[in-house]
Parts: C-alpha cells; sequence; structure tokens
C-alpha cells in the first residue's frame, strides 16, 4: 500500500512539473468566481504545496479537489493553447491520493 | 500579524482578502521554473475594487511597511511577479474590470485587471483593433502591458508600443495620493506628462488602476507566408523589407522549422515546409494591405523559399498564427518539460546573422547544453527568441542556474549587437544588464527616482535591485 | 468493507461508492431501473447491446438522494466516522429505502427516461439490432472513478467485463455520455485484451445516416442551440460529429453561442464530477451561467444529449424563469425520422 502510494506521489508531483503558470486555464474553469483555488492552475498549486511544502491540510486540499465538475475545458486550454499539463486527470489522482491515504478500516472508524 | 486580513479586510471587503494558505501560495506563481522559496510566500492577497481602495490598502502597507507585490496575472518572464521580501501583500488586480468607451471622443477606459484578449475581443465586437498581441493574452491583463509598455507580437515600426496609444492613467503612489495623468483629447500633451512615470515603468513607481487609450479602428490585412529551407533567410527577408523602405508589416513571425513541428500537428497542419515566416500587413484600404502584401512576398521570394504565398484563406491564417502563438506547446513534445527563454532586441542588418548564431548552438552553454533549444521569434519587429526545454525534474539549483545561463547569454547577444530587450521589461533578472548598459549614473538616477516615489520601498520591492536574481 | 475517509471524502462521495458497490447504481435504491424498458420487447442478447446507464434511468431520484445525503451531512453523519451510510443513516432516523420509495415510480416514464425511450426508437429506425441487458446492466463505476477510489472502479470494471463476456456482449451502444467514455476508454486501460467495441449513441446515428438514404426531417421547424456535455466534447471529442448529425435534420436551425463557448470549448452546467452533492450552491450558479451564455442566442429551445447536463440546464432555466425548454437530441431525432 505504501509504495503504490509514493508512485501515486510521484506520478502526480511529475505531471504538476509540467505546469508552467501561465494561468490561462483560469479563466476557462467554470468554478472560477476570482480567485486562483477555484481554478486549475490553483488546485493544482495546492497539491503541490500539500505534497511538496507540506503546506495546508488534507481538509482543505479536499474542499478544492471536490468543488472541480472535472469538466476539462483547462487540460483542453492547456493542451491547446500551452503546455499540455493534464490537469483535470492529476485533480482526479490526487482524490484517488487522499481517499488511499485517509482510509481506515471499519473498526478504526467506529474507534 | 493576524491583525493584518482584518484591517485589509476592512479595506477591500471581507471577500476581497485572504490568507488562505494554498491562495497565498498560487498567487507568489510565475512562468520561470524554479521553486519559489517557502519563506517568500506571500502574507495575504487582496483584491481592491477602485482606485480609492488600492490607495488604502498602499496607505496602510506603506504606515506599517508591508512590501505590496502587484499581480496582474504574475505573467512576467523576468520574474518581476514573485514576492522577493517574506510577508508581502499580494495586490492583485482583478477587481480593476471597468470598462468604458466613448466612441465619440475616440477612446476607451479600461480598468487595469481586464485581461487582453476580453478587452481584445469587446473592441473588436465594436469594429476596433486592441494595440497590444501578447501570447499570453488570455490571462495577462492590459495593466501589467502597460505597465512594461509591450506590445507582444506586433512591430512597433509599424504600430508604436502600448505607450503610443494611452491618453493618460489613474494610478496610485506607494503612500496611497492617487494621480491623474494626460488628456482626453487625441492631441497628447506635449512637455512634461507624468503619464510616463506608471505607463512603462513596471509598478516600481506607482500601481496602474485605469488606463485611456486611444480608439484604432480595425485595419484591413494581408497575409504571407513562406517557409525556407535556410532559417537565416526570414532574417535576411526582414532585413531587407527595413532597408528597401517597405512598409514594415504589423506582424512579422519567425518559427524555426523545428519549433513549428508540435504546433503544426497540434493544429492539424501537416508537417512544415521549412522555417517559417508569417507577415500581417495594414492599412485602411485593402487594396493597400494587399499591395504590401505582394511587396513582402517579392522580398520572400527574392531569398529562395520552399513555398512563399498569400494566405487567402482566413482558417488557414488562424491556425499558422495559432501554431506560432502558442510557444508553451513545445512543452509537450518529447521529451516534456518544462522552459527557459530570451527574449533578444536587434539592430536591422543582425535579423539573420542571430538566428545563425543561435543555430549554431552558443559555445557558452553548459547547463543548457544539452537541452532542446528553438529559435523563433517576431523578427520582423527586430526581436528574437530562444527557448530551452529543461527536464522537469532537475533539481531546483539547476532549474535556477538555467535561468541565469539564459540570461547570460541574453546578455551576450545584447553585447553584441547593441539592443536591448523590447517585449519582456528591464527589471528583476534583468536589471543587471540594464544596469551595465546605461551605466552607474542612470541606475543611480533610477534608484534616487525610486527613493523619491517610495522612500519605503513597499512597492514591487525588490525588483529594481534584482533581489533573488543578481548572484553574490 | 466499510471504510471510512475521515473528512478528505466528501460524504456524498463515500455515498456514491456505497451505492455503486452495493446496489449497482449511483443513486443507491433498490427500485427497477428496467421499468422503462416494459413493452419495447428488447431481446437481452443482439448485434449492439444499448447500455442505458444509471444516469438515464434513475436520475429522477437524484433530488431524493441529495436530499438524503445532505440531512446527513447536517446531522454530521459520514464526515468523521462511517460505518457504511445507508446503516448510518438508518442510525439517525432517515429511512432511504423509504425517500426513494415516496418518489413516484407508477409510470415507468418520467422526462429522462423519455430520452432512453427515443434513443431505442431511433435505433430501431434506422435498422440497428438492438439488445438490452435489462436488470443484469451493471453500472460503469465511472461515478467512483472521479470520487478517487480508482482500485473499486478497476475492480468493478473486471468484475462488469465478465459479465459483459458472460452475456456475449460484443458491440455496446452508450447513451450517457460518461458511461460511454468510461467503457471506451478507461476499461481497456485497466482490463487485458478488452475486445469490446464502444460507440456513443450518435456515432451509430451518424454512421447509419451516411449510409442509408434516410432523411430525417422535422414536420415543425425548430430552432436551437446545443449544450455538448462535457465527455461529449472533450472526452469522446463528438462535437463535430454531433454537429454533423444537427446538420442533417431538416427543420432544424441551429445557432451557437460564442466560439469559445460551444462545442470543445462548451463551457460546464456544473452537472458532473460529483460536484453536486458537495457544493449545491456552486452547481447552481454553473448553471445559471450556462443558461445565460446559451439563450444569449434568443433559442427558445436547448438540446444536449446527457442527463445530469439535463437537468442542470433545467435547473438554470427555472432559477432564471425562463422560457426556455430543455431536450434531449435524441428525443428530436426520434421526432424527425419517420417510422
Amino acid at each position: 500500500m505504501k509504495s503504490k502510494l509514493q508512485a501515486l506521489e510521484k506520478d502526480i508531483i511529475e505531471g504538476l512539473r509540467q505546469c508552467s503558470h501561465c494561468k490561462m486555464c483560469v479563466s476557462a474553469c467554470p468554478t472560477y468566481e476570482g480567485w486562483y483555488t477555484q481554478s486549475s492552475m490553483g488546485r493544482l498549486a495546492a497539491i503541490y504545496a500539500f505534497l511538496m511544502y507540506g503546506l495546508g491540510s488534507e481538509k482543505e486540499l479536499s474542499k478544492l479537489l471536490f468543488s472541480c465538475s472535472t469538466c476539462r475545458r483547462c487540460q483542453n486550454i492547456c493542451r491547446a493553447m500551452s503546455a499540455g499539463v493534464e490537469t483535470t486527470d492529476l485533480i482526479v489522482k490526487a482524490r484517488n491520493l487522499l481517499a488511499i491515504k485517509f482510509e481506515a478500516k471499519g473498526e478504526d472508524a467506529n474507534g | 500579524m493576524s491583525s493584518l486580513i482584518v484591517d485589509l479586510q476592512s479595506i477591500v471587503g471581507k471577500e476581497n482578502a485572504t490568507d488562505s494558505i494554498y491562495d497565498r501560495f498560487s498567487y507568489a506563481l510565475d512562468p520561470l521554473p524554479h521553486e519559489l522559496e517557502k519563506a517568500l510566500i506571500p502574507q495575504t492577497v487582496v483584491r481592491p475594487k477602485s482606485a480609492r481602495e488600492v490607495a488604502a490598502v498602499l496607505k496602510y502597507a506603506n504606515d506599517h511597511k508591508i512590501p505590496v507585490m502587484i499581480h496582474g496575472a504574475g505573467t512576467s518572464f523576468v520574474g518581476a511577479a514573485r514576492p522577493k521580501r517574506p510577508g508581502s501583500i499580494i495586490l492583485n488586480t482583478c477587481n480593476l474590470n471597468s470598462f468604458e468607451i466613448n466612441e465619440a471622443d475616440c477612446y476607451f477606459e479600461v480598468g487595469a485587471g481586464v485581461r487582453l484578449l476580453n478587452l481584445e475581443n469587446m473592441l473588436r465586437k465594436r469594429g476596433y483593433m486592441l494595440p497590444s498581441n501578447i501570447g499570453s493574452k488570455k490571462s495577462a491583463t492590459i495593466g501589467g502591458s502597460v505597465a512594461v509598455n509591450t506590445i507582444g507580437h506586433m512591430v512597433d515600426s509599424c504600430v508604436g508600443k502600448t505607450i503610443d496609444y494611452v491618453l493618460g492613467v489613474e494610478a496610485v503612489l506607494p503612500n496611497g495620493e492617487i494621480i491623474q495623468t494626460g488628456t482626453n483629447s487625441l492631441r497628447r500633451p506635449a512637455g512634461v506628462d507624468l503619464t510616463r512615470f506608471f505607463a512603462g515603468m513596471e509598478g516600481i513607481f506607482g500601481v496602474l488602476c485605469k488606463v485611456r487609450m486611444r480608439l484604432l479602428p480595425d485595419p484591413k490585412k494581408g497575409h504571407v507566408a513562406a517557409f525556407f529551407k535556410d532559417a537565416t533567410n526570414v532574417g535576411r527577408s526582414f532585413t531587407k523589407i527595413y532597408q528597401d523602405k517597405l512598409a514594415p508589416p504589423m506582424y512579422g513571425e519567425f518559427l524555426e522549422e523545428d519549433a513549428c513541428v508540435i504546433g503544426f500537428q497540434i493544429r492539424g497542419l501537416g508537417k512544415p515546409k521549412g522555417s517559417m515566416a508569417l507577415a500581417t500587413t495594414i492599412a485602411y484600404s485593402q487594396e493597400e494591405a494587399d499591395r504590401q502584401a505582394e511587396e513582402i512576398l517579392r522580398v520572400f521570394k527574392h531569398f529562395n523559399p520552399v513555398k512563399a504565398y498569400i494566405v487567402k484563406s482566413k482558417e488557414e491564417q488562424e491556425l499558422l498564427w495559432a501554431a506560432r502563438d502558442f510557444i508553451t506547446n513545445l512543452q509537450q513534445r518529447e521529451p516534456k518539460g518544462t522552459w527557459v527563454a530570451i527574449e533578444v532586441g536587434l539592430p536591422v542588418h543582425a535579423l539573420g546573422e542571430a538566428i545563425e548564431f543561435l543555430q549554431k548552438g552558443p559555445l557558452e552553454l553548459k547547463v543548457l547544453k544539452d537541452c532542446k533549444m528553438y529559435i523563433y521569434g517576431h523578427v520582423g519587429a527586430c526581436s528574437i527568441h530562444a527557448l530551452w526545454i529543461i527536464p522537469k525534474d532537475w533539481p531546483n539549483d539547476m532549474k535556477y542556474a538555467a535561468v541565469l545561463e539564459s540570461r547570460h547569454l541574453e546578455d551576450r547577444m545584447h553585447r553584441k549587437w547593441g539592443g536591448i530587450g523590447g517585449e519582456v521589461g528591464q527589471m528583476s533578472g534583468r536589471i543587471a544588464f540594464y544596469r551595465e548598459k546605461y551605466g552607474e549614473a542612470a541606475y543611480k538616477l533610477l534608484l534616487q527616482l525610486k527613493k523619491t516615489f517610495d522612500p519605503n520601498n513597499i512597492l514591487n520591492t525588490g525588483n529594481l535591485e534584482g533581489e533573488g536574481y543578481i548572484e553574490k | 468493507m466499510d471504510k471510512s475517509y475521515k473528512h478528505v471524502i466528501p460524504t456524498g462521495h463515500v455515498y456514491i461508492k456505497e451505492s455503486v458497490l452495493e446496489k449497482g447504481n449511483v443513486f443507491g435504491v433498490s427500485a427497477d431501473k428496467t421499468a422503462w424498458a416494459t413493452g419495447l420487447d428488447l431481446p437481452k442478447k443482439a448485434d449492439y447491446t444499448v447500455f442505458a446507464g444509471c444516469g438515464y434511468q434513475l436520475m429522477k431520484y437524484a433530488d431524493g438522494m441529495l436530499a438524503s445525503v445532505r440531512t446527513a451531512e447536517k446531522m454530521g453523519v459520514g464526515m468523521e466516522k462511517v460505518v457504511g451510510i445507508s446503516k448510518a443513516f438508518g442510525k439517525v432516523g432517515i429511512d432511504l429505502a423509504g425517500i426513494t420509495g415516496r418518489i413516484t415510480t407508477a409510470g415507468a416514464e418520467d422526462i429522462y427516461t423519455r430520452v432512453l425511450i427515443s434513443a431505442i426508437n431511433v435505433l430501431k429506425k434506422l435498422s440497428v439490432d438492438i439488445g438490452y441487458m435489462g436488470t443484469e446492466e451493471p453500472c460503469c463505476g465511472s461515478p467512483i472513478y472521479y470520487s478517487g477510489f480508482a482500485d473499486d472502479y478497476i475492480n468493478n470494471a473486471q468484475k462488469n467485463y465478465g459479465l459483459f463476456k458472460s452475456m456475449g456482449v460484443k458491440k455496446l451502444i452508450g447513451v450517457m455520455p460518461a458511461c460511454t467514455a468510461s467503457l471506451k476508454n478507461l476499461y481497456p486501460q485497466y482490463i487485458n485484451g478488452y475486445d469490446l467495441e464502444v460507440k456513443h449513441f450518435i456515432e451509430v446515428v451518424a454512421d447509419r445516416l451516411r449510409e442509408s438514404s434516410i432523411k430525417p426531417v422535422l414536420k415543425k421547424k425548430m430552432t436551437i442551440a446545443y449544450h455538448d456535455p462535457c465527455q461529449i466534447s472533450r472526452v469522446l471529442n463528438l462535437s463535430k460529429l454531433t454537429r454533423e448529425v444537427i446538420s442533417r435534420i431538416g427543420g432544424l436551425e441551429l445557432r451557437e453561442p460564442e466560439v469559445d463557448q460551444t462545442g470543445e470549448w462548451s463551457t460546464c452546467c456544473g452537472g458532473g464530477g460529483g460536484m453536486e452533492v458537495t457544493f449545491p450552491e456552486l452547481c447552481e450558479r454553473l448553471a445559471v451561467r450556462r443558461v445565460n451564455e446559451l439563450m444569449a442566442t434568443g433559442v427558445p429551445v436547448i438540446a444536449t444529449s446527457c442527463p445530469a447536463c439535463m437537468m442542470q440546464l433545467m435547473k438554470g432555466v427555472s432559477k432564471l424563469k425562463a422560457r426556455v425548454k430543455v431536450v434531449d437530441l435524441a428525443e428530436i431525432l426520434d421526432e424527425a425520422l419517420p417510422q
């Protein structure tokens, strides 16, 4: 389980490093209402900050990740006009990472 | 320091100031590949809605001596957007988003935070052209581009630079005083005009809040494309256009064959027939635009192109242009990576020479020696770019070394041919060369001006000093 | 089996996972999802198997399910320590089965299942030999993939593949875009030797219209704007093909919103990713924004090809009190094709 988590983390970080913060995805995001965290760039930056710098909390990160509608408009614009970051796929992978990392079995959950 | 967020919220409103960690982190990121130091993550991000609120934020920051970084979209290529000091406030202009068009007086007024593409579309709908075309226009703001005085792809000798269209500005000084400059007449002020202290000064003397610009009617256009086996012929073609006293085109683009490949592929254009030259002529009449296009075509043909033609199909022109415009597509080519790039301003005679120089592979490159290099640029504007794809998994200090090495090459090319960057600003990563080129007297003058405008050095702190980029 | 994710996976998404894995549908209801097909005489085995999906078949239970999840959240159930959400619901006095039972099932038709019936009619009119797995049809698992449960998704996918093979399924026609993408693009990544042919409904329609001399014509002229579902436009890349089909329908005029709001750039309506379970107000704002974009074309009818989009667009229309009808393209095709 641990090595699967590590492999997933490595995969996500490598994907995130493709981003050159051009912010073209920001205005493409339907949830963007004026803050970067309401966009792909901000969500990806949050994942990076959490994994690489240990910043923030999994609870805050979860809120950002699950407020994404996974519409892929960001991934499409990045492919067409920028670095080709697989933005939406990375957000879904990060959801998976949280699920694996913070999963607790039934008994533990009750305790 | 937690009272900071409370105080700022009372100025701009609760919903316009945040100290949430993920926002603070993301507003400090820029296109350069090296990591942001954890200690430099800003304290808070504010989004004032008016010049009055900007003034109150700056007054507060000035009183408490807190550094403020101006953030349109944070897309500076020279490192100007990143915080240089711990505990900064990021002043984001996205709420300065007004737009008023005054067709009777042939000008428009726009808030600094309006994105260039949105502005372009609003103007085009009404039959006007925005005198600006930057690759990052989907995110970059009018405030940023006026502050840097960059017209992007467009050719200065044809349409001038952004400032040539600025009739006046509303700006805020670091101490919170609001300044209005300029006129509402197309006859701009002769003589002393404070506009120039804000438009084109990269945010070191004040924050641009609103800009008044002349409305430019959408001109008629002609489009020419040419493909050359020898890339230097693109440069030579544009040199000849100038030396033959022909009308400079609005766009004179160059993309080396290898650099065309991925852009063409993404757009279904097949394989490029060589290094690409694209020119767009403008005029008030279609006949004149076409005539100019024919003249440019004649010049291209002089240099033995594989193919050279007037682009008649609107769709083809858009696709060719997109292949040129979205240069970051290069990151998608194997091996995928991130990038560093340079921008060199050249004298007219050296356009072909500079391409040749880069193609040979500059010997002094060590860090970047084995990185894939692409050559392209607005050669018709006497400007050239080189971009290197660098591995994503390089350790941070290697990425930083790559940034510095690319800057040194740029400096060398400027020394060799006498130009200076005409597109991306002179602060931060480039200030060392600026200082060398114009001398200590000029740099000292800038520092003195900075001290006059900003005695507590709170605005875009560290950019004029080159903090974070000057090697010890 | 019962797992908790502390506070990192929202209640609604955990519930979706349990629903899919335990009840075989995203809403977690025990209702018969095949009722709509009664009387259509669809064999279990045929050349093509129509994969209807839980979306169209059970969307009418969406509101009830969302209400339960909201109540559970308010009562603090499901976020910290959960032992099977349905059981937890029971512990705090929420009878899920009762809620879903309250939703009328008299008459197999609702606006969503009507779309399925139209799709079946269209395929029959185009002489496509179709079957339907009925009660054996599984959940493709797409919602749990997006909720972050990749392993559960893969296990479910492998189980489903075994089921498809055992029932002799060779070619699938998906109607719900996300299901189609799941079966077409994701399953092959996780199943060795995946050999099922998967097409979306619109692909089959386009093929048949190209090959045959059938010319669909609407008796009554209609002007529409088309809202590309994200999975159609950006995952299955079928925007252009959809427009080709639309252009073949006589008497149908298409108006497009701005270039950067349509086709591959179609703006999200808020229906995807399970966002509505956790961020309902945001979800509603997306719906309103999208409807405004489409209404700028001045059309009286918005057409789409996804039940989630349909639900969202109707939500937006209702919030704006707009006089716009929302329909599925399959219904327009059914109307335009001769008997």
